[in-house]
């Protein structure tokens, strides 16, 4: 894993005191987050409305995704969208989207 | 099982639930917003079963407390002409009548497991019983469909009084429970409509959920 100098003061690699290892103190901001799934704890079920975005309307602004408790909001080039197998229906996402386009719709509004 | 096998006094009936005339409810609802619904639903039933001389349980599934947000919880209810001999069950595996407080319970939970058959579905919705069948398992043996929209007729009552087995200070059945008690009376008379305006908070809102419940016979 490449990690990034924060240190301030001297810069990377450069022969301080205690050696170079000084400077390889990891810092959560560049460290990548592991991307998993909890197949024993699926909480798409827990939902009454689901959130739909219009993609085209989307500016890929991010708020949603930012705001989202529990990172449902997947990303794409040029628009974002919701993985409704854990999405719990809260709302957040459409209370925050700055452009509203995104939609709470009954859940039984879908057949799937 | 048979407490005769072990020599002792008491017997479990051979088959549990086989019990003559004993009939069980299971709500489904959803955690913390709509929980008091369903404790309502069952507590006014048990209620009204007792006015009329008959014995009754209500109580909510231990396993899923504590309940959060919007997760699928289940309440408790049965009622028989006679002494309850397996009253310390804690779920009802086969029930007779199942009643969903919200519509969206519908989906992706089994909640017709175990069904009698030829049993009842009461479901709180506005939509016609044709499209709440869609999303039903085929084969569950479900024989009769409610619906009646309690939400229309009344307002949830949100609140944690009564959690837990504490005593209720808000009353029973002023909110959606009242009419969704009053649509089980219609689809399947498990009780009378006059016990359950008895016992309610909201006595017109059962009768008029009485009234306006919609059913659909099915298989």
């Amino acid at each position: 894993m490449s990690v990034v100098n924060h240190g301030g003061g001297a810069p990377a690699g450069s022969a301080g005191p205690g050696g170079q290892d000084r400077w390889k103190t990891p810092f959560a901001g560049d460290a990548e987050a592991p991307v998993g799934e909890n197949e024993r704890m699926i909480t798409g079920g827990w939902r009454i409305v689901r959130p739909v975005v219009d993609t085209k309307a989307c500016t890929n602004c991010l708020i949603c995704w930012i705001y989202c408790p529990d990172a449902c909001i997947v990303r794409f080039e040029e628009y974002v969208d919701v993985n409704y197998k854990y999405c719990k229906g809260c709302g957040i996402c459409t209370r925050v989207c700055p452009v509203l386009c995104i939609t709470d719709v009954p859940e039984l509004d879908f057949a799937d | 099982m048979s407490g005769g096998d072990r020599g002792v006094a008491w017997a479990f009936p051979r088959e549990l639930f086989e019990e003559k005339g004993l009939r069980q409810v299971t709500v489904w609802t959803r955690g913390v917003v709509l929980i008091k619904e369903a404790r309502d639903v069952v507590t006014a039933l048990a209620g009204a079963a007792a006015r009329e001389g008959k014995q009754s349980q209500a109580w909510e599934n231990y396993v899923d407390l504590p309940d959060r947000i919007n997760v699928p919880v289940k309440a408790y209810a049965r009622i028989s002409d006679r002494p309850i001999e397996s009253r310390y069950i804690y779920e009802n595996e086969a029930p007779d009548i199942v009643v969903v407080v919200e519509e969206s319970l519908v989906k992706g939970n089994p909640i017709l497991d175990g069904l009698r058959p030829g049993g009842t579905l009461v479901v709180n919705t506005r939509r016609r019983p044709e499209e709440i069948a869609r999303f039903l398992t085929p084969g569950s043996g479900l024989g009769l469909l409610a619906v009646v929209d309690a939400a229309g007729i009344a307002t949830t009552e949100k609140t944690l009084s009564g959690q837990e087995g504490a005593s209720d200070a808000s009353g029973i059945g002023g909110g959606w429970a009242a009419p969704l008690s009053g649509a089980v009376v219609r689809a399947c008379g498990l009780v009378g409509l006059p016990s359950l305006e008895a016992v309610v908070k909201a006595p017109e809102a059962a009768r008029i959920g009485y009234e306006r419940t919609i059913l659909l016979e099915l298989a």
